[in-house]
């Protein structure tokens, strides 16, 4: 089988590729273990992990044409006559078969991981099938640039022109975002690629990329050079032309659910809510708010709710209320505990206070306190930050107090908490 | 146009310039069956005359048509094989030869069948499997021979195939083609007389893109004995009295 996909090149440099392929992706996957399971962050990773897997599949693709691809071979030829095989075709297909195979095996863990664990949610057809389109946009490139330049020795060079093209969308011109299948987009719980955008840039993959498998076409006739470089040109062309349509009339690549759902459990005067992807959060999240508002002494005024971003519409706060807004799918329960205990000790009040009086001064001190506090919170509840040093009680100054008596400091004073304004005596 | 009782390949008032260069002009030309050696000095003209009869090249005017003895069945009717042809290193001798038939129209399997039937002709079955980086010239210009002949075209152009063998390789490569005429109609571009006074029927003299001679061998040597020395000489001559 293997020799069969190999043909009529060695067993080797089927199964290099793919074994290259498949740990590239394996590895790359590693990281999201450690990350809550979540299906629209994984469905993209089938095209966000092309970062590096499209130049070492580009790279593939141009190695195998540039060695068949001897100018003076015995094929020339048989290329030009009438009955050749669609031998680019062939080769095309081949090469994005071992890879897609191994770029498959290579995913496998960690949607399985995900169809095990993720609450919420399934794979989006979208994204995966972009991934595929993407790893044939990948071998094309390869196969184009081999028909170019066919020599087997600049097969690195390929793969760091490619992995450069990939880095565009970030660092260059969005545009080309809409054309590449890589976003740099890491995608939230309640996120998903527009339909418009994953057809425009499916549209954009296959023409380019077909473009480029046309052109990769050997052995051309010397004496019709314009048959020979029309194709190429038409390559580059019909990506100019998707280049300009996305720059023109951009498409919007990324929505948030506009009315997303969420689970909200009321823990000591919280309402604590999460999108139902964070689902196994909750118990957690609601121990570590319910932990802090025992330490303050009763609900504080600074902290009505505790929302998950993801359980929130798209820049949304509910009026009234102060909502601790933590984005779940990329920080930790500890840090969920920070943020929860600064928001308590007043830390938005300060940055509103900043805000709309301009006095930097007063309210800089009060962030230095709102700190203090916030620290002497997560101590009374038991958390400790990772990054923390274990928490010392001071022996002087107001934290020096015993605890009740600072909470009930905090029940005469919670509104001024909340406004950042702290009393003398806090010194 | 010359009168051949079965004229394989015609050129008819073939005209082809290089860069603005004529290289051909006019040039009437008709391959009977059998094996046919194009001579002539470097330069002459022998190259481009097989790389428009292959289709490598497209005259700029004139036709060049090949006669279809079997009924346009199989694959390409042309063989080529290159004077100077690369081979990728780490392909096998076999999986070459069936990737030339493959390419020449012959679908997997049968390429596979042809490769073997092609390899037994040029006495390679037995390095099948090596990688063709093995090889020493002589079987290396055999593997391009049977790669050229795999796909069983009616016609095999062969360009300058014992250039740079030793005596005895020249000597097993001319067997080697010697079997292939039997069957199927040779062109051979050479400069060496030799391999014209072993294995040629007919010779073309191509000389400035021009045709010196076209006919049998013996028409050439005056009805002398056809020897390579006695080609030679005709050879010499004929370029020599033409010149002046």
């Amino acid at each position: 089988m293997i020799r069969r996909i190999a043909w009529p090149l060695a067993p080797v440099t089927a199964l290099l590729p793919a074994g290259l392929v498949l740990a590239v992706t394996a590895g790359m996957s590693v990281e999201h273990f450690g990350r809550r399971p979540e299906w629209p962050a994984t469905s993209a990773l089938a095209h966000e992990h092309l970062a590096l897997v499209g130049p070492l599949v580009a790279a593939i693709a141009f190695h195998r044409w540039a060695t068949l691809a001897r100018p003076l071979g015995l094929f020339a030829a048989a290329r030009l006559g009438g009955t050749g095989k669609p031998e680019h075709w062939a080769n095309f297909t081949r090469v994005w078969a071992v890879c897609a195979v191994a770029y498959t095996v290579g995913l496998l863990p960690i949607f399985a991981r995900t169809a095990a664990d993720a609450t919420y949610g399934g794979p989006a057809a979208g994204s995966i099938l972009l991934g595929y389109l993407g790893l044939a946009f990948a071998v094309a490139i390869g196969q184009f640039l081999a028909a170019v330049a066919p020599l087997p020795v600049l097969t690195v060079l390929v793969a760091v022109l490619v992995f450069l093209l990939f880095q565009l969308p970030q660092v260059v011109l969005d545009a080309f975002g809409a054309v590449l299948p890589v976003q740099w987009h890491p995608l939230a719980a309640n996120e998903h690629e527009t339909a418009t955008a994953l057809l425009f840039r499916a549209f954009a993959l296959i023409a380019i990329g077909g473009a480029m498998v046309l052109a990769s076409r050997l052995g051309r006739s010397p004496d019709r050079p314009a048959r020979t470089a029309l194709p190429a040109l038409g390559a580059v062309a019909v990506l100019a032309v998707f280049l300009v349509v996305a720059a023109v009339n951009p498409a919007t690549r990324v929505t948030a659910a506009a009315d997303p759902p969420r689970r909200c459990q009321p823990v000591e005067g919280v309402e604590v809510c999460v999108h139902p992807a964070h689902d196994a959060d909750l118990p957690d999240l609601t121990a570590t708010v319910a932990a802090l508002v025992r330490a303050y002494g009763r609900t504080p005024a600074a902290v009505a709710g505790v929302h998950d971003a993801a359980s929130l519409p798209p820049g949304e706060v509910p009026a009234g209320r102060v909502v601790v807004r933590l984005l779940l799918d990329q920080t930790t329960r500890d840090t969920a505990g920070e943020d929860v205990s600064t928001a308590m000790a007043g830390f938005a009040g300060c940055l509103r206070g900043i805000r709309v009086t301009g006095d930097r001064a007063t309210y800089e001190a009060g962030i230095a306190r709102a700190g203090e506090l916030a620290r002497w919170l997560r101590h009374q509840a038991g958390i400790t930050l990772p990054s923390e040093a274990p928490y010392q009680p001071p022996t002087t100054g107001f934290f020096a107090k015993p605890p009740d008596e600072i909470r009930a400091w905090l029940a005469a004073n919670d509104d001024n908490v909340a406004q950042c304004r702290y009393g003398a005596e806090f010194a | 146009m010359e009168d051949h009782a079965h004229v394989i390949v015609a050129f008819e008032d073939v005209s082809y310039s290089y860069r603005r260069k004529p290289v051909l002009t006019g040039l009437n030309w008709a391959v009977p069956a059998g094996i046919t050696g194009l001579v002539g000095p470097n330069g002459a003209g022998k190259s481009t005359v097989l790389a428009l009869l292959v289709g490598l090249r497209e005259p700029r005017s004139g036709r060049i048509t090949v006669a279809d003895t079997r009924g346009g069945a199989g694959g390409r009717r042309v063989g080529y094989l290159p004077q100077r042809f690369s081979l990728v290193p780490s392909m096998r001798v076999r999986d070459t030869v069936a990737y030339a038939a493959w390419l020449n129209g012959l679908d997997r399997t049968a390429a596979g069948a042809a490769a073997d039937r092609a390899l037994a002709l040029v006495d390679l079955v037995d390095r099948a499997d090596a990688p063709v980086r093995t090889l020493s010239g002589g079987l290396r210009q055999r593997a391009g021979i049977a790669a050229a002949v795999a796909h069983e075209p009616e016609i095999v152009v062969l360009d300058e195939p014992t250039v740079g063998l030793d005596p005895g390789q020249r000597v097993r490569l001319r067997r080697v083609v010697e079997r292939i005429g039997e069957t199927r109609t040779v062109v051979l571009a050479t400069h060496l007389v030799e391999d014209v006074a072993n294995l040629c029927s007919t010779v073309s003299v191509l000389d400035e893109g021009e045709l010196r001679f076209h006919g049998p061998l013996t028409e050439l040597v005056a009805g002398a004995e056809v020897t390579a020395a006695a080609l030679e000489e005709a050879y010499e001559r004929l370029l020599g009295r033409e010149d002046r």
